[in-house]
C-alpha cells in the first residue's frame, strides 16, 4: 500500500475542467473496484463474495420492511450529511455533529417525556422539533463563537463536544430520566411523542427530502450561501470584501447544528422512540464522509447515503444468513471511502510522465 | 474503460442477487419437527460468562431436542446494543424466518416490545424482564431462574473460606469483607447480592460487604477496575453480577478470592475461584421450545429453581476451598429443596435495624414503583414468586453501596 | 494515603494505553498530518497484538516463552498501525484527500477490521480467544522483582506496574530527545509549522510526513493492545476499545503537543476515568466524572487560543495538506 510517491519520475499538474461524464465514470469505477477489494473479507470467512453481495442486496432491498428499513438507516446520515455541508464548504471542520445530534434529542426527549400527556399531538412535535433544532444549533454555536473571537481550532473542541454530550445523556439515562430505578433506561416514549409514518417509515424521510431542495437552494441561490463559498475560498478576500466572518461563521455553524439538532429529533422520536446516548450511533461522522463525498452537493447526497445504508442493513442480514460479522459493513464503508477518496486525485490532477533521463535525486 | 468498469458493477450486483436468491427460508415451516429460533446476544462466547452460558444452554437444548426428534436451526446475533439495534435485530430475525425470537438481556425488552405486534404469530421470548405477565399479548414471554438459591449457596461457600482464614487467624473477624462487582443498582442485582451476603454471613457471622456497581452488564474493563478497586480497599472476596471473567482475573492478581456467576471461572483465575453459580438455560429452550412445536402455550411468565437444574452450582474448586465446603453445600441444597431453608428469612437481616415486615413484590401502574402483592409472609421474603424478574430492592443492614449512582 | 497510591497504580494501568496513544498521534501530527483514525487504529492493534500473541502461543505450545509473545504482540500491533496509517498517508500525502475525512474513513475501517478480527477469531477457535494463564502474567503483572514491588509507598508508585509503562516512558523521553535534539526532529517540527519553506530548504516533505505518519500509527496501535492485555484480562473485547482513541487524540491538545507531558497527561487522564470507583465525591455523578478529560482539553484548547502563545498552539499546518504547485 506504502508506493512512495516518486516525484522525480512523474510529475502533476492541476486539471482545468474535466467532462463531467468522465468524471462521474471514474467515480462509478472506484466504487466497484472497493466492492471488489470487499471480497477479500469475505473470501477470508471461506464465503462466496457474490453470494455475499446478493445477500446485502437482499437483505437491504428484497422486502418491503427491508427497504423501510434501510431507509430509516439512511435518513439520519442525509440529514446530517445537509447539516455538515455548509461548514465544509466554508472549510469550517465541523466533526462535532454526533454532538449536535445528541443534543438535538436530549431537547426533544425532555419535551417527550415532560410535555407529552399536557399537549395535543402536532403542536407537541413541533415544539420538539424546534427545540431539538435550538440545542443542536447552540451546542453548536459554542465553538463557532472561540473560532471567531479567538480563533480556537475547531476540529479539536467540535470533537471533545461530542462526548460532552454523549456524557450528558449517559448521566440523564442514570439519573434524572431514568424509568425503572437502576435500569438505565429513559422510558419509551408515549405515542402522543412519536412522529407519524409516510410509506411505514418515519416522515423523518419528507422532512430530509425537504431540507435537500432548501439546501440546494441555500448554498446555490441566495447570498448567504455565497458568502459561505467566498469564506471557503479564502478569509483573506472575504474580508476584503466587507464580510463579518466571525457572524458568519457563527451563523453558519448555528444553522449546521440545527440541522443535525432535527435529525436528532427524528432519531428518537420516529425510530428510536427513547433516548440513550448512543443515539447518534456513528452518524456524525459518517455523514461528514457523505457530505464530502457527495461533493457537497445535496442530491448527490442521496444516492450516497443510500449507499451506506444499504451495506449496513444488508451486512446484518449478511450476519444472520452467512454467519459473516457484520463489522464487514464498516470494513467496505472505509473500503469505499477510501476508494471514493482516492479517485478525487485522478479527477483533479493530471500525471505527468518525465523521461527517465531527466530524474533528479530528490531529498 | 469506465464503462467496462459500470458494466461490472452492474453484473456484480445481478449476479449475487442471482446467487443467493432461493438459498434463504428454505429449512423453516416445510418440516414440523423443525423449528428455526433467534437468539439476540448482549455479547459474545468471549466474555465467557453471561452470553457464553446462554450459548452452552443453546446448545444443550439443541441436543436433548434432538433426542425427542425436534431439530433446531438457530439464527444467533451477537454484540447486540441495548438500543433501538435490538428492535432491528428482532425485526431481522422474524423476516428471516424465526419462529421464536429469544432476547437474552435485560433492556433488550422495550425495543423488542415495538416490534411484536406486527408479528403476531412469533413467539418472543425476553429472558430477565418481566413485562409480558401484564401485557396482553399472547406472544411475549419472560424467563428467569431463582439463581438467588445459587448465589446463597455461592456465598456459604465463601463464608466457610472467609470463616477458615479468620480461624486461622490470617485476617481479623472484621476483616472478612466481600466485595461485589454489580451491575446495576436494580433488583435483580440487589437481590442477588444480598442472597449472596445471607449466604455468607450464615456461616461467618462477622463479614460485612462493599457494592460497586459499573453501570454496565458487560464491560470486561469496568468490571477489572471495580474489582481491583474493591481489593484494594481491603476487600478479601470478591464476587460479581456482570457478564466477564474479568474479576475473577483481578480478585486473582491482587491475592484475594473469588466466586463467579454463568461460568466456572477456575480456568481463568485457579487460585481465586472457589465456585460459580449459574442459570441452565437449557431446561428453560428444551421447555420452551418443546411446548411451541407440540402446540402447546409457552409459559408468560416461567420461572424455575435449584430443584428442577434450572440453577446449578460450578465445580468446588476443593483446592483452595474451606474443609468440609462440599458437605455443607450439600446440606444447604437439600435444605433449599425442602423448603427448611428460606433465602431471605427475615429474621437473620434487618433494615434499617429493623426487622423487614412489609415490601411489595410489582408495580402494576407502571410508575416503576412496586405498588401491590405483599411479598413478605411466614416468617421469609418470598422472591420471585409473584413473577419470575426479582423484586427484591430492599438496601439491608452490613451492605454497603459505594456508588448508588448506577 | 492507601486509596491514593491504589488510584495512582490504577490511573497509570488506563494511562499506559492512553500514553500510547498520545505519542504516536503526536509525532503524526508534528508533520502537519491530523489522523482522525487513531480510534480505528488502536482497534486493530489491539485485535492484531492479541492475534499475534495467539497464534504464536498456539504455534508454540507449551514451549511458549513469555518475553517473545510480548515481543510478537507489541511488532504485530506495530505493524498492524503501521498499515493502517499508510492507507491514511498515501490518501492524504500522495493523492491529496481531505484529511478530516479520510481520518474518519479510517476510523471506520480501522473498527470494522479490529471487530472482524476479532470475532473471525472467535469463530474460528469455536468460541473463546484469550491467552493462558501463565501468559498472561507476562503483560499484565509487574515486571519489577517482587523485592522492588513491596517497598512501601515507593515500591508501589514506582515498580508496580507492566513491562509496558516503562517502554510508554522510555519512547516518551526518547521522543522528546528525537523533537529537540535532533535534526531529524527539528526538520520534522519544521515540516509541520511551514512545508513551503521545509520544502524550499530542500527538506522531502512526503518523507517526513509518511514516516512520521507511519511511525505514529504503529505507536498508536500498541495502545490498542496494551489495553486488550492489561485491562481487558488479554481476551478480545467487542466494544471495549470504543472511545479510547478519541481519548487520545483529546490527550494530544492537553499535552500541547509535547511528549513529556504525555506521560503525566495520560495518567491524570486515566486516573478520571477510573476515579469513580476509588473516590466517590457525593453530588457528582459517575457520568460527569467520565466527561472531565474532555472538558479539561476544552478548557486547555480554549486557553491556549486566547493567550496565542507561539510555543502552546498546534502545528501550524496541521489538518492541511501540502501542494507544491499551488504555493
Amino acid at each position: 500500500m506504502s508506493t512512495e510517491n516518486r516525484t522525480p519520475l512523474l510529475r502533476l499538474a492541476k486539471r482545468s475542467e474535466m467532462d463531467p461524464r468522465k468524471v462521474w465514470c471514474i467515480r462509478v469505477a472506484s466504487i466497484a473496484i472497493a466492492l471488489i477489494l470487499g471480497f477479500i473479507p469475505i473470501l477470508l470467512t471461506g464465503n462466496n463474495p457474490f453470494a455475499a453481495y446478493g445477500v446485502i442486496v437482499q437483505g437491504s432491498l428484497s422486502r418491503p420492511i427491508y427497504i423501510r428499513q434501510t431507509v430509516k438507516i439512511a435518513v439520519p446520515l442525509l440529514g446530517c450529511a445537509l447539516a455538515i455541508a455548509p461548514c465544509f464548504k466554508m472549510k469550517f471542520w465541523n466533526i462535532g455533529a454526533e454532538g449536535q445530534i445528541t443534543m438535538g434529542a436530549v431537547a426533544a426527549t425532555y419535551f417527550a417525556l415532560f410535555w407529552a400527556d399536557k399537549l395535543p399531538h402536532f403542536p407537541l412535535l413541533a415544539i420538539m422539533f424546534i427545540s431539538g433544532a435550538v440545542a443542536g444549533g447552540l451546542w453548536a454555536l459554542i465553538p463557532a463563537f472561540f473560532k471567531a473571537k479567538w480563533n480556537t481550532n475547531e476540529t479539536l473542541f467540535t470533537l471533545m463536544m461530542n462526548y460532552i454530550a454523549i456524557g450528558i445523556v449517559a448521566w440523564l439515562q442514570g439519573g434524572p430520566w431514568e424509568g425503572r430505578k437502576g435500569s438505565q433506561l429513559i422510558p419509551m416514549f408515549s405515542d402522543n411523542a412519536r412522529i407519524p409514518t409516510v410509506l411505514g417509515v418515519h416522515c423523518g424521510w419528507v422532512i430530509a427530502l425537504v431540507l435537500v431542495v432548501l439546501m440546494y437552494i441555500y448554498m446555490n441561490r441566495t447570498k448567504q450561501g455565497y458568502e459561505i463559498a467566498v469564506i471557503g475560498d479564502s478569509v483573506n478576500t472575504a474580508r476584503y470584501a466587507g464580510m463579518n466572518v466571525g457572524w458568519i461563521m457563527m451563523r453558519t455553524m448555528f444553522l449546521s447544528g440545527a440541522i443535525s439538532g432535527i435529525v436528532g429529533f427524528m432519531i428518537v422520536s420516529g425510530a428510536n422512540y427513547t433516548l440513550y446516548s448512543g443515539v447518534a450511533n456513528g452518524v456524525g461522522f459518517t455523514s461528514i464522509t457523505v457530505a464530502w463525498l457527495s461533493q457537497l452537493n445535496s442530491f448527490a447526497m442521496i444516492a450516497i447515503s443510500m449507499m451506506l445504508a444499504i451495506l449496513e442493513k444488508g451486512s446484518n442480514t449478511l450476519q444472520t444468513r452467512m454467519e459473516i460479522p457484520a463489522s464487514i459493513a464498516d470494513i467496505i464503508t472505509g473500503i469505499l471511502l477510501f476508494c471514493m477518496l482516492s479517485c478525487e486525485f485522478f479527477i483533479n490532477y493530471r500525471l505527468i510522465f518525465r523521461h527517465r533521463e531527466r530524474k533528479e535525486v530528490n531529498v | 474503460m469506465k464503462k467496462i468498469a459500470f458494466v461490472l458493477i452492474a453484473l456484480l450486483l445481478v449476479s449475487g442477487y442471482a446467487f443467493a436468491s432461493g438459498s434463504a427460508e428454505t429449512a423453516a415451516a416445510s418440516d414440523p419437527n423443525t423449528v428455526k429460533v433467534g437468539l439476540l446476544c448482549i455479547g459474545d462466547e468471549n466474555d465467557q460468562g453471561y452470553t457464553y452460558n446462554f450459548i452452552r444452554g443453546r446448545d444443550e437444548a439443541t441436543e436433548m431436542l434432538k433426542a425427542d426428534g425436534i431439530n433446531v436451526e438457530w439464527v444467533t446475533k451477537f454484540n447486540i446494543g441495548e438500543d433501538a439495534t435490538c428492535t432491528d435485530a428482532n425485526i431481522e430475525a422474524a423476516e428471516e424466518g424465526c419462529q421464536i425470537i429469544i432476547n437474552n438481556s435485560y433492556g433488550f425488552e422495550p425495543f423488542m416490545l415495538e416490534v411484536v405486534d406486527e408479528y403476531p404469530e412469533i413467539e418472543f421470548i425476553s429472558c430477565t424482564n418481566c413485562a409480558s405477565a401484564f401485557d396482553g399479548r399472547d406472544n411475549t414471554h419472560n424467563a428467569f431462574a431463582n439463581i438467588y438459591e445459587g448465589r446463597y449457596i455461592a456465598g456459604v461457600v465463601a463464608g466457610l473460606k472467609l470463616q477458615q482464614m479468620i480461624d486461622e487467624g490470617t485476617i481479623a473477624p472484621e476483616e472478612a469483607v466481600i466485595g461485589y462487582v454489580g451491575a446495576y443498582s436494580f433488583a435483580e442485582v440487589i437481590s442477588g447480592f444480598t442472597a449472596y451476603f445471607l449466604g455468607a454471613r450464615s456461616v461467618c457471622p462477622s463479614v460485612t460487604m462493599k457494592v460497586s456497581f459499573v453501570g454496565s452488564w458487560s464491560d470486561a474493563t469496568a468490571e477489572s477496575d471495580a474489582a481491583l478497586a474493591l481489593a484494594d480497599q481491603g476487600c478479601v472476596m470478591i464476587s460479581q453480577h456482570s457478564d466477564n471473567t474479568t474479576p475473577a482475573t483481578a480478585a486473582q492478581s491482587r491475592g484475594v478470592f473469588h466466586t463467579g456467576y454463568n461460568n466456572d471461572m477456575t480456568g481463568v483465575a485457579p487460585e481465586a475461584s472457589l465456585i460459580s453459580t449459574r442459570i441452565d438455560w437449557a431446561i428453560y429452550f428444551y421447555e420452551a421450545i418443546k411446548a411451541y412445536v407440540n402446540g402447546e402455550e409457552i409459559p408468560q411468565d416461567w420461572c424455575k429453581g435449584m430443584a428442577d437444574g434450572a440453577v446449578v452450582m460450578t465445580a468446588l474448586n476443593e483446592a483452595i476451598a474451606a474443609p468440609g465446603t462440599a458437605e455443607k453445600v450439600a446440606e444447604i441444597e437439600a435444605g433449599l429443596a425442602d423448603g427448611s431453608i428460606q433465602v431471605f428469612d427475615t429474621s437473620t437481616f434487618t433494615v434499617g435495624g429493623e426487622e423487614l415486615t412489609h415490601a411489595f413484590a410489582l408495580d402494576t401502574d407502571g410508575d416503576f414503583t412496586a405498588d401491590s402483592e405483599e411479598a413478605v409472609y411466614d416468617g421469609a421474603f418470598h422472591e420471585s414468586v409473584f413473577q419470575s424478574a426479582p423484586y427484591f430492592t430492599v438496601q439491608i443492614d452490613g451492605i454497603e453501596w459505594l456508588n448508588a449512582a448506577y | 494515603m492507601t486509596t491514593l497510591i491504589a488510584l495512582v497504580v490504577a490511573a497509570v494501568t488506563f494511562g499506559t494505553v492512553l500514553m500510547y496513544g498520545t505519542l504516536g498521534e503526536i509525532l503524526t501530527e508534528k508533520s502537519g498530518n491530523l489522523n482522525l483514525g487513531v480510534e480505528g487504529i488502536m482497534y486493530m492493534g489491539g485485535a492484531f497484538g492479541l492475534a499475534g500473541a495467539f497464534y504464536y502461543e498456539k504455534a508454540a505450545g507449551a514451549a511458549v516463552n513469555g518475553p517473545l509473545a510480548v515481543t510478537i504482540a507489541i511488532l504485530s500491533a506495530f505493524a498492524a498501525g503501521m498499515a493502517a496509517s499508510a492507507i491514511y498517508s498515501f490518501i492524504t500525502v500522495t493523492l491529496r484527500a481531505n484529511q478530516n475525512v479520510t481520518g474518519l474513513a479510517l476510523s471506520i475501517f480501522g473498527t470494522g477490521i479490529g471487530q472482524f478480527v476479532g470475532e473471525f477469531m472467535r469463530v474460528s477457535e469455536g468460541g473463546y480467544v484469550a491467552l493462558s494463564n501463565g501468559l498472561k502474567t507476562f503483560f499484565a503483572s509487574p515486571v519489577f522483582p517482587p523485592f522492588l514491588v513491596n517497598i512501601p509507598v515507593a515500591g508501589r508508585i514506582f515498580f508496580s506496574h507492566t513491562v509496558f509503562f516503562y517502554l510508554a516512558v522510555l519512547l516518551a523521553v526518547l521522543m522528546y530527545l528525537f523533537l529537540q535534539k535532533t535534526r531529524c526532529g527539528m526538520y520534522l517540527t519544521a515540516v509541520g509549522e511551514s512545508p513551503a519553506t521545509s520544502d524550499a530548504a530542500g527538506i522531502s516533505i512526503t518523507a517526513y510526513k509518511y514516516l512520521a505518519t507511519t511511525i505514529g500509527g504503529g505507536i498508536s496501535a500498541i495502545g490498542g493492545m496494551v489495553y486488550i492485555m492489561t485491562t481487558a484480562g488479554c481476551v478480545w473485547n467487542h466494544e471495549g476499545l470504543s472511545g479510547v482513541g478519541w481519548l487520545a487524540v483529546a490527550l494530544v491538545i492537553f499535552c500541547m503537543w509535547r511528549p513529556l507531558n504525555a506521560i503525566w497527561g495520560s495518567i491524570l487522564f486515566g486516573a478520571m476515568m477510573i476515579m469513580y470507583l476509588r473516590v466517590s465525591i457525593p453530588f457528582i455523578p459517575t457520568e460527569i466524572y467520565k466527561i472531565l478529560p474532555y472538558i479539561v482539553t476544552v478548557i486547555v484548547l480554549v486557553l491556549t487560543s486566547m493567550k496565542n502563545s507561539r510555543d502552546k498552539q498546534p502545528p501550524a499546518s496541521l489538518g492541511n495538506n501540502y501542494f507544491r504547485e499551488e504555493r
